[in-house]
């Protein structure tokens, strides 16, 4: 136990004594874990988030099927859906997009009883009158609305809208850019009216898949409209199948590019441990001339990568909690969520678990490990006399 | 060790702080407009699927600009979440 534990004083030792060469292999390794950190942590942020949207969203969302591609459903569909044995609720919601001036914005009708009594704005209230609008906080930012303003749109300009209230930026990253208004006046904002875009389904516990094969079998050949196209439902099990399939296949590639990355940084991770290898080299040969083993040598320069390694890994992750937690992901997060600029108008979501932490660590100590001990063992096993001319 | 400590502490508080903040608001949030957003983008530039496949879950990005041509979509590059469509099997034979 003494001999390892003198390996271990000897390995601080000669990290501390060749600190340009153990900086720069620390910030090297800060360098290749820092991004892999933030882009697990942000996509757990989002996942989070998103299991919410899963959760709390709809049991069947049912639209209509034009060409293959989601079209607007006819509100004559509602009576018929609420008589079904096993529905609890049954509401038509509009979602769409326009411009509100050059930025991109999510349009969003639903019916005013729908408002919680929970939902916290951070200036302003919920609809009290018609063209009533409640507007994202990104949104808000950007173009300094606030409540009372009066604005409308080129889609439809005889539509006068009001803000009533602005979104408090913790809702999600979905609400930053999104105009929140009530069903009617969505309605006669796009002027589709008896439309929406897809009619809201909640059911008892383990009706959602029945209903959702009785909708799609027996509703669409009785359809209102008989000559109409059929009707496309989606039930929660298939939008669990999208989230599943969504991150673990992005987060998949995106561990498989970084694995690339990582086998890549091997060699010039091994050129730069290799910084400052003739003064390595005589120590080898120094030591092992007053007589240590190989296998101490290599216990040594193993002990030391381990030391690196636990100090870059927590590094990286420290950083990347205070960049992304103190700074909301300034600059980078950009990398990661499209269309949120360099400042983003949201507390960027991310979330820091064990397992990838520990990934970092692992990477670390391979990066370190393959890039110097195969050197170490060339070193330690020629005669001391050769490796310390 | 120091380090090792905090860093673990971080996690440990991170993790207490995501189940005890702001889920309330997203709750509330996301139960009034009955699901809206799943995925790493804040609007729909391109199209609907990767800001939420429940909207449209077609990849139409594919008819344009270049009928059947690559997308050009900001939301295929480099966010943490990529929503492609499930298919559905239509096929019914008949004996």
């Amino acid at each position: 136990m003494n001999k390892h534990l003198n390996l271990l004083y000897t390995a601080v030792e000669n990290i501390l004594r060749n600190k340009v060469r153990s900086v720069v292999l620390i910030l090297c390794l800060i360098a290749v874990l820092f991004p892999f950190v933030t882009a697990l942590s942000i996509s757990e942020g989002i996942k989070f988030q998103s299991l919410i949207s899963v959760e709390e969203g709809a049991d069947i969302y049912v639209t209509v099927d034009y060409f293959g591609s989601n079209a607007p459903i006819s509100l004559n569909h509602l009576e018929r859906f609420r008589k079904m044995d096993g529905v609890t609720k049954v509401f038509p919601r509009i979602v769409g997009r326009t411009y509100f001036a050059n930025r991109l914005v999510t349009i969003v009708g639903i019916l005013p009883e729908n408002v919680p009594k929970s939902i916290r704005l951070s200036q302003g209230s919920m609809f009290r009158e018609k063209g009533d609008v409640i507007v994202g906080g990104g949104l808000a930012e950007e173009f300094r609305l606030q409540p009372g303003v009066r604005f409308s749109l080129s889609i439809n300009a005889s539509k006068l809208l009001r803000v009533a209230g602005i979104f408090d930026s913790s809702a999600s990253i979905w609400s930053a850019n999104l105009i929140l208004m009530p069903f009617e006046d969505a309605s006669e904002f796009f002027k589709m009216k008896g439309r929406a875009t897809d009619i809201l389904i909640y059911t008892r516990p383990g009706y959602a898949p029945i209903l959702a094969k009785e909708i799609q079998e027996k509703i669409s050949s009785s359809d209102p409209e008989p000559s109409g196209p059929p009707l496309r439902v989606q039930d929660k099990t298939l939008i669990q199948r999208y989230f599943q399939r969504g991150f673990n296949y992005k987060a998949g590639v995106f561990t498989a590019l970084y694995t690339v990355a990582f086998a890549l940084a091997i060699p010039a991770l091994l050129i730069v441990s290799g910084f400052g290898q003739t003064e390595r080299r005589k120590e080898i040969g120094v030591i092992k001339a007053t007589g240590w083993q190989t296998q101490e040598v290599m216990e040594m320069v193993a002990l030391e990568n381990l030391i690196i390694s636990l100090t870059s890994a927590p590094l990286a992750i420290l950083m990347a909690m205070a960049w992304l937690k103190l700074f909301n992901g300034a600059f980078i997060a950009q990398f990661f969520i499209a269309e949120v600029g360099l400042m983003a108008p949201f507390p960027i979501p991310s979330r820091f678990l064990p397992l990838p932490s520990f990934f970092a660590f692992l990477f670390a100590v391979v990066l370190t490990m393959v890039g110097s001990l195969y050197s170490t063992w060339r070193t330690a096993t020629i005669p001391p006399v050769e490796a310390m001319r | 060790m120091g380090l090792i400590v905090l860093t673990v502490l971080g996690i440990a508080y991170d993790d207490y702080s995501w189940k005890r903040i702001q889920t309330d608001q997203m709750v509330a949030f996301q139960r009034m407009v009955g699901g809206v957003g799943m995925g790493a983008i804040s609007t729909p530039i391109w199209n609907f699927i990767n800001f939420d496949p429940r909207i449209q879950p077609v990849d139409d990005s594919i008819t344009w600009p270049i009928p059947g041509g690559y997308s050009y979509g900001p939301d295929r590059t480099a966010t943490v979440s990529y929503f492609e469509e499930i298919p559905v099997n239509q096929l019914v034979l008949e004996k």
